[in-house]
């Protein structure tokens, strides 16, 4: 098979011009129901794509004073983390940033998730609770709870909470999951206050393997583990670990010091927010959830505890 | 943070609309098969860059485009997880209907050989097939896909490595 066989394929797999006509006609119309706008729509059965930048400057002309403004985002996490317009664009794409808009209610108090940072084993979520008589409102970590709708009862995690913003009515809050299973796909709920918000979880971003030759790299001299493989995501760094005693027995550490060195030189230091670690007979790991996202594409080398991992 | 007027947004995305649906609708048929899930598929990569160009989060040409290829990956992964989870039949290779009448009768000068590499490109995994797609026909490097779809060089390497040649050995297995 040549080349330019596979290129000839694939040249041919471009849609009709029917197709992208219709599809650009359900483009239109979902956006303006997303954003509850109020122009009119303009379609024809058949048309050429040449002549839809034309069509559509014409539906400028005929709509601009009906545009209603979009929707933004609570622009919680980009804040939190200090995200670039594009890295958030990005993190989008990537399924990293997940947009969620779920709330619930119970006539005293509305609990809204707003967005979440999610890979394959950990989330944050930046979640409000607000009061409708204008009463103050208390989370207590003990009221969190996570479900997942696979999660058939062995589904262990860790979760933490941190309060970012307390208002006369209301807070805002992150709670930061980790050990998750891979939650692609699955409807969740996260329960505060006595309100449980329920969502469907996108699909999540990857866990990278570091490739690393971790032969006689010594992490945590003296313990009784050493590590066997790294992963890097933008969220977290995970460590897959062998050795002869139980994780929870050894005391490992809750956190450490994470070094990344990016291609362009800079060097960024990070403290790790929090840990989870799972083990069963032949695998255990230990993750540890950054208080900024990493953007992995710039990174060239990680270090753990001053050992570098690649 | 900047907010587009509707008029320059609806200019900006018929102008990228006509230019990138080619690829955006070929890479949501890789992973979806029928042309009427990749349709929804496009529809919604689309909707999704409406509304981060209206809230002026993007802006660099070459940065839409891989954006454009990363979110219809997603946007088509999750397709078929809700697919799954909803327990309908995962599309076959063999009823993937989008081919030329041509090619699926097997007749004309081409049909034949691109019915085989439609076969054998069917027959890889989504990511394999986006990975063959990025390099064989949109000229990235496998560098470049790695950075773009957030894999290992390696990684990439090896998928291109086995598309290859799973590719070939399937084409003189189906000659056999």
């Amino acid at each position: 098979m040549r080349q330019e066989d596979i290129r000839e394929y694939f040249r041919s797999q471009g849609p009709s011009e029917t197709q992208k006509d219709r599809i650009l006609a359900g483009v239109l119309e979902q956006y303006e129901q997303e954003t509850q706008g109020e122009f009119h729509m303009c379609t024809k059965t058949k048309r050429s794509v040449s002549k839809i930048v034309a069509i559509a400057a014409v539906m400028v002309l005929t709509t601009v004073s009906a545009f209603a403004a979009v929707p933004e985002f609570r622009d919680w996490i980009g804040g939190q983390f200090g995200l670039t317009a594009e890295q958030e664009a990005d993190l989008a794409a990537s399924g990293t940033l997940q947009n969620i808009q779920a709330s619930a209610s119970n006539g005293n108090l509305t609990m809204t998730v707003h967005q979440a940072l999610v890979d394959e084993q950990g989330m944050y979520i930046i979640y409000d609770v607000d009061s409708d008589d204008g009463s103050a409102v208390d989370v207590s970590l003990d009221d969190l709870q996570f479900q997942a709708s696979e999660s058939a009862g062995v589904f262990l995690y860790s979760i933490e909470q941190k309060v970012l913003e307390t208002r006369e009515d209301g807070v805002t809050c992150m709670a930061l999951l980790t050990g998750l299973e891979d939650l692609s796909g699955q409807e969740v709920s996260l329960s505060s206050c006595g309100l449980t918000c329920r969502w469907t979880v996108g699909e999540t971003a990857e866990i990278q393997k570091i490739e690393a030759d971790l032969t006689g790299k010594d992490l945590w001299t003296g313990r009784p583990y050493h590590v066997t493989g790294c992963g890097l995501s933008p969220i977290c760094v995970k460590l897959d670990l062998d050795g002869a005693e139980r994780l929870q027995d050894s005391g490992f550490p809750d956190q450490v010091a994470v070094e990344v060195a990016n291609t362009d030189g800079s060097v960024k230091t990070i403290q790790s927010v929090g840990s989870c670690g799972k083990e069963t007979e032949d695998y255990r790991y230990q993750m540890f959830l950054f208080d900024e996202i990493i953007d992995v594409d710039r990174v060239q080398a990680v270090y753990v505890d001053g050992v570098k991992l690649n | 943070m900047s907010q587009k007027s509707e008029g320059g947004l609806q200019e900006q995305v018929a102008q990228l609309y006509g230019t990138y649906v080619d690829m955006v609708y070929r890479i949501a048929v890789l992973y979806l098969k029928e042309p009427a899930a990749a349709e929804d598929a496009v529809q919604e990569v689309f909707v999704k860059l409406m509304h981060w160009l209206a809230r002026g989060r993007l802006q660099e040409k070459e940065h839409i485009k891989r954006w454009l290829i990363v979110t219809t990956k997603t946007t088509c992964m999750d397709e078929l997880r809700r697919q799954k989870r909803q327990s309908t039949d995962p599309i076959e290779a063999g009823d993937f209907c989008s081919l030329p009448a041509v090619w699926q009768s097997g007749q004309g000068p081409d049909g034949e050989r691109l019915r085989e590499v439609h076969d054998a490109l069917m027959r890889l995994s989504e990511d394999c097939r986006l990975v063959m797609y990025l390099f064989y026909f949109e000229g990235y490097s496998s560098a470049e896909i790695a950075g773009m779809l957030h894999m290992n060089h390696s990684t990439v390497r090896g998928k291109l490595r086995t598309g290859r040649r799973r590719m070939r050995i399937l084409l003189e297995e189906d000659r056999e």
